[in-house]
């Protein structure tokens, strides 16, 4: 076999190698991706507004698998939530109902115990309440996902 | 060493066709006709329940979690209209909020949610039970959908 031969060779091993890795969210570096598409997610209660973040994340097409069992998990989302409703103050003044939403989320790799994405978000004036807050975590961790499939 | 060359090429390229097999996303529905067991919330279980009735959701509801397929669970909140909110605004309805999640139980799956928030609502749980049933079924027609298609 030729020397030239031998390294196209070498080199088409080599990005295919890297190719695969990749997909398994390991980086060519050996430096792990921080939430690799496909893992699997539990979401722990929050007071009923673990049900809002579950269906942030579908609604956002968010690329995990969602499962009830913390045991089958590879990641676990912890957080808390508070709503404050509308004073009458805020209805005469500003004739608004609306609620001011606020929460804050973190991602944990169940294995090693690490935080891997955190995220809070405060919504005055939140149109959908709830809903607005567990679509706004959802939004952004599909961004930290697609975020860490870009730097591969 | 050629020969060798080849079949570690073939063995890296069958890796890596698998890998990308596996990356893609798969879509996760819910069949017509599954038997689907809806867990308390508070008593928004029991307008789940007729809405689904009434929107005519192509799902067997069960009484026992043991004979059924997927599972309901959620929360859902009631804030009746304060005296503020009558007085300055003119308005008697209450607010709603619920979400549901359906879990595959045998995988342990979630493979639908939603969320549905109502300002105002004419008829209180009963909306946002309604909402819920829509979507559920659209979730669930979704599979049904090529086979009405193909008649």
């Amino acid at each position: 076999m030729s020397s030239k031969t031998m390294s196209k060779t070498l080199s088409v091993i080599v990005i295919l190698i890297c190719t695969v890795l990749s997909s398994y969210g390991v980086q060519p570096d050996g430096n792990p991706i921080k939430i690799p598409p496909g893992s699997k997610i539990y979401v722990a209660p929050m007071g009923g507004f673990e049900n809002y973040v579950i269906a942030g994340i579908l609604n956002k097409r968010v690329p995990v698998v969602l499962v009830t069992d913390r045991g089958k998990a590879d990641y676990e989302i912890r957080g808390s939530a508070e709503t404050q409703q509308a004073g009458w103050a805020k209805m005469l003044f500003l004739g608004s109902q609306n609620t001011n939403e606020q929460a804050s989320i973190n991602v944990q790799e169940i294995k090693t115990g690490n935080i891997v994405f955190a995220y809070s978000v405060n919504k005055l004036n939140s149109v959908r309440g709830k809903q607005s807050a567990g679509e706004a975590i959802g939004k952004h961790l599909n961004d930290a996902i697609e975020k860490s499939k870009g730097e591969k | 060493m050629r020969k060798l060359m080849r079949k570690l090429m073939t063995i890296l390229f069958l890796v890596f066709l698998c890998a990308v097999g596996f990356a893609a996303e798969t879509s996760k529905k819910i069949p017509a006709h599954s038997r689907i067991y809806i867990a308390p919330m508070d008593g928004f279980e029991n307008d789940l329940k007729a809405a689904m009735e009434t929107k005519k959701v192509p799902l067997e509801i069960v009484a026992a979690r043991d004979q059924a397929d997927f599972e309901i669970s959620g929360t859902a909140e009631s804030q009746k209209a304060s005296t503020a909110k009558k007085v300055i605004l003119w308005n008697w309805h209450s607010n709603e909020q619920a979400s549901i999640r359906v879990s595959d139980l045998k995988s342990g799956e979630i493979v639908f949610a939603y969320s549905v928030n109502k300002q105002s609502s004419a008829h209180g749980r009963r909306s946002t039970a309604e909402a819920c049933a829509k979507h559920l079924k659209e979730q669930v027609q979704d599979q049904t959908q090529p086979a009405k298609n193909n008649k």
